[in-house]
């Protein structure tokens, strides 16, 4: 991978081409200060201020100032992108939550109707470091044979790349990974993973060279033990993971697999145990739910638990089924090749906060969500604020809990709606070219 | 803070400031000394002007040296950089990461905005990265969230685009305009 680090501004200024000019004038005289002062800002602000003049639409409109904006800010998250659907009681619909919860945008339904030449509804599938994986299927029937449109979509510059994956022989299962991390690259990939009985074709596509290349074909693999959907993007390589905790990974330059280890599970441990598999703040996270028996030495009792919450009350209410378990975060260092448990939340701090979740055993719950268990949708390491976050669907809602302040906060409420499911996608805001 | 009164009107002046009065000559550290654009004499403890990138490579060079001159540098600026780089020279001895973001925040919150932008040219021409950073982001803290006429008056800079063509550019960017802080 190309490694672009910009350099710093490295200029001395030449008093020759402005007479007696004041320091002032060479600031705004000189596109190399100014464009420093903006790669400071927000990317938000920095499109905002192309209305300056037509020499600041000049330097924010460089490629070279996108790159090296997003260099300097490469993981700045700024909320979630909620793609929540009410199981056919209304359309499905995208929103915008702040990562405090504290503001609630309803993404305007064009807000991925960013090609006038497909219109039709398009399906936000991954979220990279600000650029989005998209797709688009052809819902009428005359066209169902038309191939899936896919797309590298940026939503704060509205700028879109049509991508147009390798067929594959005769193979119909592929998924699509985007990877990117503007800190090591201005240049993302996509990688397309086709998968037929033993058959793995991985096919690589770079944003710098605009072409699709097969990366890997391997005739001897076991595409029943993992879930290529969940594949997550971390340390130079893809990697994925079976609820089992069976991983392996696709080291991109090396174009080659090889296995990952798996957590330090409990030898009880159920496949439906599994909650979140995902990355943050350079570390991997295996999230699951543990029983009281399962738990981890490592794990001190109520550790996690608001002060307010007596042992007492812990345990009295730990009679019900949900009570006696643990979210157990694991955690994998970079440069490391081992998982260790990094936090923990008893689910009695949830049931305290949230007594509907086991009060309200409404027998008509649609199969998709079961009432009773905890439903863990992102999760966030060394968030600035609010330190790790946890974000967890409720009925009805969407929570997080912060483990720096031990507080759960209200993302978002689907009211009137209690059943939905809902994929919470990270939101970062970047000029970074697509 | 003097922002909004000194801002728009950003002109060349003569300062009228006196250069630092050199109150530790007692000590025996060797001294450097520093002549600005408008002649004023600055003696700075070596420790400090080896901070100025600039001013080290110019001793690397030519050792025999006793003053640098700064041709593109005016006396008010160098006085507060070199005020900023005696203080980073104590936290170099004494590490305080939070003490330090303390005094670096002091430091830009009560500088005027013409202030800060005139210490950038001098920061970068004297190769302090730290002050350079820190004057950036002060810099930027001081528009984000403001309205383009605001920065406009704040860089005394005029609209050159038509009517036509401002309304063009917001029609193209206006979900980065509204779309985030509604609802």
């Amino acid at each position: 991978m190309t490694s672009s680090s910009p350099s710093h501004l490295q200029l001395s200024f030449n008093s020759s081409t402005r007479k007696k000019s004041s320091p002032v004038d060479v600031v705004f005289g000189n596109d190399d200060f100014l464009s420093e002062i903006l790669s400071h800002l927000p990317a938000k602000t920095v499109l905002e201020l192309k209305l300056i003049s037509k020499k600041w639409l000049s330097i924010i409109s460089h490629p070279s100032f996108a790159i090296r904006h997003s260099y300097l800010n490469p993981h700045t998250i700024s909320g979630f992108l909620l793609n929540v659907s009410y199981h056919f009681k209304k359309p499905s619909s995208y929103r915008f939550v702040s990562i405090d919860g504290k503001s609630v945008v309803h993404v305007s339904p064009d807000f991925l109707l960013f090609d006038p030449d497909k219109p039709g509804s398009t399906y936000v599938s991954q979220s990279c470091n600000g650029l989005l994986l998209c797709s688009r299927r052809t819902r009428y029937s005359a066209e169902r044979t038309k191939p899936t449109q896919y797309y590298v979509f940026n939503p704060t510059t509205r700028q879109f790349v049509v991508l147009t994956p390798p067929s594959g022989d005769g193979i119909r299962s592929n998924r699509l990974q985007l990877v990117f991390d503007p800190s090591k690259s201005p240049h993302y990939k996509v990688l397309c993973i086709h998968y037929f009985k033993s058959l793995l074709e991985i096919h690589v596509y770079s944003s710098e060279t605009r072409i699709w290349k097969l990366s890997l074909k391997q005739e001897t693999f076991d595409s029943l033990c993992v879930n290529l959907n969940n594949g997550v993007s971390w340390n130079g390589a893809i990697h994925w993971i079976s609820p089992t905790g069976k991983g392996f990974c696709f080291l991109l330059d090396e174009q080659r697999l090889q296995s990952m280890p798996s957590p330090p599970l409990p030898e009880s441990w159920e496949a439906n145990s599994f909650r979140y598999f995902g990355e943050s703040g350079g570390k991997l996270h295996f999230i699951g739910l543990l029983t009281r028996e399962q738990k981890p030495d490592t794990i001190v009792m109520d550790a996690n638990v608001s002060p307010e919450l007596s042992d007492d009350k812990l345990t009295g209410s730990s009679s019900s089924n949900i009570g006696s378990q643990y979210v157990v975060v694991y955690a994998m260092e970079k440069g490391c090749s081992k998982w260790f448990v990094k936090y923990h939340l008893d689910v009695n701090a949830i049931v305290m906060a949230y007594p509907e979740i086991i009060s309200d055993q409404d027998p008509t719950v649609s199969p998709c969500f079961v009432i009773g268990s905890i439903f863990v949708s992102s999760f966030i390491d060394e968030n600035n604020e609010e330190g790790a976050l946890l974000v967890i669907n409720m009925p009805g809602e969407i929570i997080s809990y912060s483990f720096k302040h031990r507080r759960f906060k209200n993302l978002f409420s689907f009211h009137p709606y209690k059943h939905y499911s809902c994929h919470a996608l990270r939101f970062t805001e970047t000029l970074s070219l697509v | 803070m003097s922002s909004s009164t000194d801002s728009p009107t950003l002109t060349t002046e003569t300062t009228q400031l006196s250069p630092q009065p050199d109150t530790e000559t007692a000590k025996p550290t060797k001294k450097i000394t520093l002549k600005s654009s408008d002649n004023q004499i600055f003696e700075v403890e070596e420790s400090v002007a080896m901070e100025f990138a600039t001013v080290k490579s110019f001793f690397e060079d030519s050792p025999s040296t006793d003053t640098v001159p700064l041709p593109n540098v005016t006396a008010k600026p160098l006085s507060q950089v070199i005020e900023f780089c005696k203080e980073q020279i104590k936290f170099k001895a004494n590490p305080d990461e939070a003490q330090k973001k303390k005094y670096n925040a002091e430091f830009v919150t009560e500088k005027s905005d013409k202030d800060l932008v005139d210490m950038i040219p001098v920061a970068n021409y004297l190769e302090i990265k730290d002050l350079l950073d820190v004057l950036n982001q002060a810099v930027a803290d001081r528009i984000e969230n403001k309205s383009v006429e605001y920065v406009r008056s704040f860089f005394g800079i005029d609209n050159d685009f038509t009517a036509e063509e401002e309304a063009a550019l917001r029609r193209e960017h206006a979900w980065a305009y509204e779309g985030v802080d509604e609802d």
